[in-house]
């Protein structure tokens, strides 16, 4: 708004009503465009002085003073320092947030390397062979092999070489340690063949 | 060497000066928060006669204007390390009391109806002697049968000379909200009291 210029009357209306007569008390920047028209309009200049009596009466009304004694009543009720808990100083508290992180990041610090392990041990775990769920000798008894022959090469314990008869091989130089003659199976496979 | 030590004690000097010379509300809150005691008894004796006369003229009663006044430095003392200089103490100090007020009000409403002071009856003798002190009494009583926003707002405005962004503030209100509730106000104000005080505001 233009301060040089009066304000529109319905708006020096509204500021009475609401602020009263005492050009102190109405908005700053309104106070010079008020000013202007009060010393050009009569109109305006009755309705600041109906405003200002209803001012005059409300100031009738004192304000009640604080008794001297009220200022020793809230010092005395006063702790003796701020609370701690909530008000102490801004660095302070910066300092302690602070403190809890790195303390936070400790504790992460510490139990990462531990989770790892963990991880680790459940992978590993995860992935080792399981043992057959069938052993050559249950296979043989549910029927799984032809021959004698298959169970003994199926056994891990046994080297296949030294129990299969040689048929054939007669050549010690191609690895036939006892060409031509067979060699006795073992007690297992005795065992085995009797139990086939 | 020895000018830079006598420098720095200088220095050190004047800053000392400086904070016993500053004595604005904002170092003093500083100055409070750190427990600085009677930094806090300047603020409680520059604020506490603006704070119960307004929270008097909320509640219509003095002890419970002490009590909140007392409540609302207690909390100042309280949240002076967190101070925030957004707002002007005296700003910050209103809303506080207010609100205090304002719980004193709801307590009060639910108080049983013969604990609750009947309004007084100011009686055809004084109107007849109109003293200043009787008027300011029927002013008051006017005051406290207005309805609590109007009567906080015309209390921040008329009596406690707040400016309207600051009072708007106060009660959390645009300003357009606030000269509503002051025009509002007012204009109730007047009738009751024209009744009362024809001679004083009889005419339009």
């Amino acid at each position: 708004m233009d301060h040089r210029s009066p304000m529109p009357l319905a708006r020096f209306r509204a500021l009475l009503d609401a602020y009263g007569a005492q050009p102190e008390r109405w908005p700053a920047d309104e106070r010079e465009a008020a000013r202007a028209l009060l010393g050009q309009s009569p109109e305006a200049q009755r309705w600041r002085d109906t405003s200002a009596r209803l001012d005059t009466v409300l100031d009738l009304a004192p304000p009640e003073p604080a008794s001297s004694a009220l200022i020793e009543r809230i010092l005395a009720a006063t702790p003796q320092q701020p609370s701690a808990a909530t008000h102490r100083p801004a660095a302070a508290r910066r300092a302690s947030r602070l403190t809890r992180r790195s303390r936070a990041w400790r504790y992460v610090g510490r139990a990462l390397p531990l989770a790892a392990a963990a991880a680790l041990v459940l992978w590993l775990l995860r992935e080792a062979p399981q043992p057959p769920e069938h052993t050559p000798v249950t296979l043989a008894e549910i029927g799984s092999y032809d021959t004698p022959t298959d169970v003994l090469l199926d056994l891990p314990s046994i080297e296949a070489l030294d129990r299969v008869p040689t048929f054939g091989c007669t050549s010690t130089g191609l690895g036939c340690l006892d060409a031509g003659a067979p060699r006795p199976l073992s007690h297992s496979a005795l065992d085995l063949e009797t139990d086939a | 060497m020895r000018q830079c030590l006598t420098r720095l004690a200088r220095g050190a000097g004047d800053e000392r000066d400086g904070q016993l010379l500053d004595d604005s509300d904002e170092t003093l809150v500083r100055r409070t928060g750190t427990g600085d005691r009677e930094a806090f008894r300047r603020l409680v004796e520059r604020h506490l006669g603006r704070v119960v006369a307004f929270a008097a003229r909320v509640l219509g009663s003095r002890a419970g204007a002490e009590d909140v006044a007392q409540e609302s430095f207690l909390r100042l003392w309280t949240h002076a390390a967190a101070w925030q200089p957004t707002a002007r103490l005296g700003t910050w100090l209103h809303r506080v009391a207010l609100n205090l007020c304002l719980d004193h009000l709801g307590r009060a409403r639910n108080l049983p109806l013969d604990d609750v002071a009947e309004p007084r009856d100011p009686g055809p003798s004084l109107l007849a002697r109109a003293q200043a002190r009787e008027i300011g009494a029927h002013v008051n009583a006017a005051l406290q049968e207005l309805p609590t926003q109007q009567r906080v707002a015309i209390t921040l405005c008329h009596y406690q000379g707040l400016r309207n962004a600051e009072a708007a503030e106060v009660l959390d209100i645009s300003v357009e909200a606030l000269e509503s509730l002051l025009a509002r106000g007012r204009r109730t104000l007047r009738a009751r009291l024209r009744d009362l005080l024809p001679d004083l505001l009889g005419e339009e």
